[in-house]
């Protein structure tokens, strides 16, 4: 090899090197972002939903309310706990401007009322058998939830079981009108 | 020349002919366009596997999606941008090739032509011109092959693809399927060219029904339950006409059609549904919009149609005085049918 | 029983390390060291490995759910076979298995130092290289992700393995394939390794590591097809490659390998190439760690990776530093030693192995670039990109195909230098029944562009490996050899050339069998009531009825239809498999390969009482894909042991006879009557001939098993 094509392929060799390293490490301590969804900053989606328990046909959006819509399914283990947290803060935040909603993914109804009956009715719970609400929110599975502010823009979305911790975290700045919760970590 | 070579040469003409015959015939083949947009997709629930591919409950949701757009003649950037809005940018196994995606269509080709370089420098032939020649050559069927490949994306795209066939046998509608045009306007013009098809005028009527214009929509489904048509169309028209008398604010000329409607198909669904909802809601006749929904309560539907039924159900019940019929159970009774969990995240 | 495995590790461990500091001094100077400790130190090395190993087998044999591992990955409710198999089930497992593979390799390389040489400073160079790898990997499954860790309370019973990889005999068996290739790429990279730290000239690295490089493309190879033959049977989504980052993983130092394979005869027979041939096999051997990275580290998704872990780092490190020292070396050291005559001309064998040697790095570059761009891209911009099967079927189509025209023209290119008319000339004929069979197959209704391409390229292969044979017969039969000594005579001579022809027939077979598969696919879903018949793609299916049933291990539901077409009637039951570990069902396809050479695949889609959805797919000939790989693999295996058979009559060892005139059966001109046609000799006689010759091979395998492993 020529002395010049050497030191090329050298430059080129350690940039390569260089640069793979530097990109790997960062994916290997990329932790979970709570701003990293398509619908962030949009308006919520979605058409009404049917309440199981009322029969009523619910509509996401709530003008003055921030809503946290949790999707779950009986079927999804970590789902069971953050549902009794979820039931516990619908009292917590009783007195302010939160609404709670829980949607039920591609789930059989009576295997929907066993995981109520045994982690609580407090969240307003929704269905969705067709899967539609699901897409529209982009969920790839649950638990997954979804932060909507008063003006009904997506503000966040956290998948996998949230602790109460991140949940007031999220509530508190957006009660504060924060729209940007990218500084928001997923505790480890 | 002898005689032999010629007819060695023409053997393999023809044979190469034949061949050729064969790969050109085969080359343009009618293009299933829901399978094509879902083979780009990206399962969500899945790791690398497409829509398509992938036997994940999200999955079927989405082709029934992309079946629904596509009926609706959406072009395929659309419907791609529709799950983009939604799943993020990584929904798209095939990054479309642009800003830094570029890297992904750009880089093979500069790989190859340094390799091409590499190989002319290593030959010391004495007969340079040739070898040049040679890698132009080469590059230049790199080139061909990107530039076709190219076309071929953008062909893939909007509405220049012909007729998409038929995709699954669950689509009913195949009269809207060759509309890919994208506006309502477009869609108005081509209508006012062909004035004797019904199958557009029956998509525009639902296009407008969705959109809200109802006065837009009642122009067309006066003229279509008037037309020509088989009796698929024309129980369709009877159908769109009947809502949209009814959304008009008439609801017993609506009441009246989607009668007719159902005259002709006994098990229509949807006139069932529709009825149902006309009874109740325009002609405050709970008892009769009960007894079509304890007809339509019988048949196979989803769970999500059957959640709405039954609480249309419940509703005229309530009006009558009747017991409620509680929801869970009925729905755990009929709603077996619903599908396994997919995967979890 | 954690602290016997832990010590035959540490043992292991230190064998290793004396291992490489002999062959570092060994390497300095021969003389120093003594053959005796340099081959204890590995034989050390590689006992304790088989220890660790058989402590872990005990331990799962024995249901001891005091092993965590044997806890996180084993049920009592397995049966032995699959039992014995749960050592790579999971990641530290497998890792476990890896290590002692590139033990066996280092004890391999040990037994060939030859000290008496006092010159062999070679091998001890390679056995240090080897060593350091081993001694790696077994650092990792003694430190980073102990395999051998105990639970303080003991469960009754584990979980199992993952479903996925249950019950299938395929999937028992594709690891330790995958491990013996991907490992057995480290003998020819600490041969190429050690022969530029020594600023070693020649072909001597190329030559001794053949057989090595040979086996290793082979487990390969048939460990790729394997996987990908699983895939088939047992994902239920109806392909067998998804371009996944794992399966590009593989791809990867497959692609480089084989590239290595080709340079390497070039380099061997004709000392040109050789710094293709060592960047090759640098380039193989670093692809394969960067797929143990890319695989095991949580970096990217995959089905196939194993969970996440601080495996990553480490191997990271591992990847960086051995990329820095042989980039180093190679860049620094490659004058000395890769001196080449000059290439004259591109139309000549060894140009056309520079091509193969182009397309297929190109190839390598293009999948890691689609397998790292979404590594990239999150890191530099935070967004996520997903680079799939559009992307790298757009790419790799026409590299394919190239690459398979390259493979037909290239055999019969002779060395040195030809004229692209000669070249013709001795293609016509092959070219001409290509032709005619693509031309058979477009009367018989077949219009697929793809599909006649390759068809007229299998033609042309096929018929080319059969007139080299007839050709290189023909002559010996003449002077009155029987067919049997002629055919024995023939195909021992050229060991490496007829393994190759071999494969290269696998290559378009596999390439004939992707076309079909892919192009020629109906695809169809239906749902089905009970008793219903619908007909769907030529077949009729009635829907019989759901079927339930429960196993040592899961719980079954199936779907059982009666399908029929013609005259032909099949049950066939589709299921879905639910495991206690796993929350979601599993599809368990059900496959009819006709006797008109297509598949049908029936998949679940949803199943209850009332319905079952069902993906019906029909693929033509895709069993040409797994006939086709593994007679690539079976290429390799025909190599070796002709090279054996070789070797037993008396013949030189090598593959191939390094005689000036380049290959007798290529460049015979006076076989060719006046007008380049060769006079083809009676087909019986040189079929018996063909025939016989397997047989002799089979005989010669067979009595040579028995004797001593060493050469």
């Amino acid at each position: 090899m020529k002395r010049t094509s050497r030191i090329a392929f050298a430059i080129v060799g350690i940039m390569i090197i260089v640069g793979f390293s530097w990109a790997a490490v960062r994916s290997l301590n990329n932790g979970a972002s709570i701003t990293n969804s398509a619908l962030i900053g949009k308006p919520v989606p979605g058409e009404s939903l049917f309440d199981i328990e009322t029969a009523e046909k619910i509509s996401l959006n709530s003008p003055g309310n921030i809503v946290v819509i949790n999707f779950w399914a009986p079927w999804c283990a970590p789902c069971a706990g953050e549902h009794r947290m979820l039931n516990d803060a619908v009292a917590r935040y009783a007195q302010q401007n939160v609404r709670f909603v829980g949607i039920a993914y591609q789930s059989e109804n009576d295997a929907v009322t066993r995981f109520l009956d045994a982690n609580g009715h407090a969240v307003r719970t929704l269905l969705d058998p067709d899967g539609k609400a699901a897409i529209d929110f982009g969920v790839t599975g649950p638990p997954e939830t979804f932060f909507i502010d008063g003006s009904g823009v997506v503000r966040a979305r956290v998948a996998g079981a949230m602790s109460t911790a991140l949940l007031d975290d999220i509530l508190t700045k957006l009660a504060n009108g924060t729209t940007d919760l990218s500084k928001i970590k997923l505790a480890s | 020349m002898s005689r032999r070579h010629i007819i060695r040469a023409v053997v393999t003409a023809l044979l190469a002919g034949i061949v050729l015959f064969g790969m050109i015939a085969g080359s343009s083949g009618p293009r299933d366009r829901v399978r094509a947009i879902t083979s780009r997709l990206k399962c969500p629930v899945c790791q690398g596997e497409s829509v398509a591919d992938s036997p994940s409950d999200v999955s079927r949701q989405i082709v029934a999606q992309v079946q629904d757009q596509v009926s609706q003649g959406r072009t395929d950037a659309q419907i791609e941008q529709y799950f983009v809005d939604r799943y993020g940018s990584n929904e798209l196994l095939d990054p479309p090739p642009s800003g830094r995606n570029l890297v992904l269509w750009l880089v093979p080709p500069l790989i190859f032509a340094g390799g091409v370089l590499l190989v002319q420098r290593k030959v010391t032939s004495p007969n340079r011109r040739r070898l040049r020649v040679g890698s132009v050559v080469a590059l230049a069927a790199c080139g061909a092959v990107l530039l076709v490949v190219f076309r071929d994306r953008s062909a893939s795209d909007p509405s220049s693809a012909a007729t998409p066939p038929p995709t699954t046998q669950q689509a009913t509608d195949t009269t809207t399927r060759d509309l890919s045009t994208v506006t309502n306007d477009e869609m108005e013009t081509v209508i006012s060219q062909n004035p004797t098809v019904v199958g557009m005028r029956l998509a525009i009527i639902k296009r407008y029904i969705a959109d809200g214009e109802i006065d837009k929509a009642l122009r067309h489904s006066a003229v279509a339950v008037e037309m020509q048509s088989t009796p698929a169309e024309y129980e369709q028209a009877l159908q769109l006409h009947g809502w949209v008398t009814f959304l008009h604010g008439e609801p017993a000329s609506g009441a009246k059609y989607l009668r007719a409607s159902l005259a002709l198909a006994p098990d229509d669904r949807d006139s069932l549904w529709l009825l149902a909802q006309v009874e109740l809601n325009g002609l405050k006749d709970p008892q009769s919009s009960l007894t079509v929904l304890d007809r339509l309560i019988g048949e196979q539907m989803d769970v999500g149609r059957r959640t709405d039924v039954l609480s249309l159900l419940n509703v005229a019940r309530k009006q009558l005085g009747l017991a409620m019929v509680d929801l869970t159970t009925a729905m755990a009774d009929a709603a077996r049918s619903t599908t396994t969990p997919a995967v979890s995240g | 029983m954690v602290h016997v495995g832990q010590a035959a590790l540490l043992v292991a461990l230190l064998g290793a390390a004396v291992t490489m500091t002999l062959g570092w001094k060994a390497a300095r100077s021969p003389a120093s060291v003594s053959t005796r400790s340099l081959r204890v130190a590995a034989v050390v090395t590689f006992l304790g490995l088989l220890a660790a190993v058989a402590v872990l087998e005990d331990a799962l044999i024995g249901n001891d759910f005091s092993f965590r591992y044997v806890a996180d990955h084993h049920s009592s409710a397995s049966s032995l076979f699959f039992t014995v198999a749960n050592l790579w089930a999971g990641l530290e497992g497998s890792l476990l298995l890896w290590s002692a593979i590139t033990g066996l390799y280092v004890l391999m390389i040990s037994r060939r130092w030859r000290r008496e040489d006092e010159q062999d400073r070679l091998a001890a160079g390679a056995l240090c290289v080897a060593s350091v790898v081993a001694g790696f990997f077994i650092a990792v499954v003694l430190f980073v992700t102990p395999v051998f860790a105990s639970v303080a309370h003991p469960p009754k019973d584990g979980f199992g393995a993952n479903a996925l990889l249950q019950d299938n005999f395929l999937m028992v068996i594709h690891p330790p394939l995958l491990y013996l290739g991907y490992v057995g790429l480290v003998v020819p990279f600490s041969f190429a390794l050690s022969a530029l730290a020594l600023r070693e000239r020649g072909v001597g690295w190329v030559l001794r590591t053949q057989t090595w490089t040979v086996l290793a493309w082979m487990f390969l190879t048939a460990g790729i097809i394997i996987g990908g033959w699983w895939s088939y049977e047992v994902l239920g989504w109806g392909g067998y490659w998804a371009w996944d980052p794992v399966e590009n993983a593989s791809f990867l130092p497959w692609l480089a390998g084989t590239a290595f394979l080709h340079s390497a005869v070039a380099h061997a027979r004709r000392k040109l190439l050789p710094a293709w041939s060592i960047g090759l096999i640098i380039t193989a051997f670093l692809l394969t760690l960067l797929g143990t990275f890319l695989a095991r580290s949580g970096v990217i998704a995959s089905v196939h990776a194993f969970s996440q872990s601080n495996l990553g780092p480490v191997l990271l490190g591992f990847l960086i530093v051995a990329t820095v020292i042989s980039g180093w070396l190679f860049v620094t050291r490659m004058r000395e030693v890769a001196t080449a005559p000059p290439l004259k001309t591109i139309v000549s064998r060894e140009g056309m192995f520079l091509i193969n040697n182009l397309l297929l790095a190109t190839f390598a570059l293009v999948v890691l670039l689609g397998t790292a761009f979404p590594i990239f891209v999150e890191a530099v911009t935070g967004s996520q990109v997903t680079v799939g099967r559009p992307f790298f079927d757009r790419m790799a189509i026409p590299l394919s195909l190239t690459l398979i025209v390259a493979m037909a023209i290239g055999v019969v290119t002779p060395y040195r230098e030809a004229k692209p008319a000669d070249v013709w000339d001795e293609l016509r004929l092959s070219v001409q029944c290509g032709l005619a069979t693509g031309a058979v197959g477009v009367i018989f209704g077949l219009r697929q562009p793809y599909v006649l391409f390759v068809l007229v390229v299998v033609g042309t292969v096929v018929t080319t490996a059969v007139r080299q044979y007839f050709r290189a017969v023909q002559p010996r039969l003449a002077l009155g050899e029987s067919s049997l000594t002629a055919a024995r005579n023939v195909l021992t001579l050229r060991p490496g050339f007829w393994g190759g022809q071999v494969a290269h027939i696998g290559v378009a077979i596999l390439a004939l069998g992707i076309a079909t598969s892919g192009n020629m696919a109906d695809r169809t879903t239906l749902t089905f009531t009970p008793a219903q018949t619908i007909h769907a793609d030529g077949f009729t299916i009635t829907y019989v009825h759901p079927t339930a049933r429960r196993t040592p291990t899961h719980e079954v539901r199936g779907a059982l239809f009666q399908v029929t077409r013609g005259d032909a009637t099949r049950l066939m039951e589709p299921t879905l498999h639910k495991y206690p570990n796993q929350v979601q069902e599993l599809p368990g396809p059900s496959i009819w390969t006709t006797s008109h050479g297509d598949d049908l695949y029936l998949a679940i889609v949803a199943l209850d009482n009332t319905s079952a959805t069902l993906r019906i797919y029909r693929y033509p000939f895709i069993y040409l894909v797994w006939i086709g790989g593994l007679m690539m693999a079976g290429g390799g295996a025909v190599g070796l042991l002709l090279r054996r058979l070789r070797k037993r009559s008396g013949g030189e060892d090598g593959f191939d006879d390094d005689d000036e005139d380049g290959d007798p059966a290529v460049s015979s001109a006076p076989l060719a009557d006046a007008d380049g046609e060769i006079a083809i000799p009676t087909p019986v006689g040189a079929d018996l001939g063909l025939i016989r010759a397997a047989a002799v091979a089979l005989r010669g395998f067979r009595t040579r098993r028995g004797a001593e492993l060493r050469p």
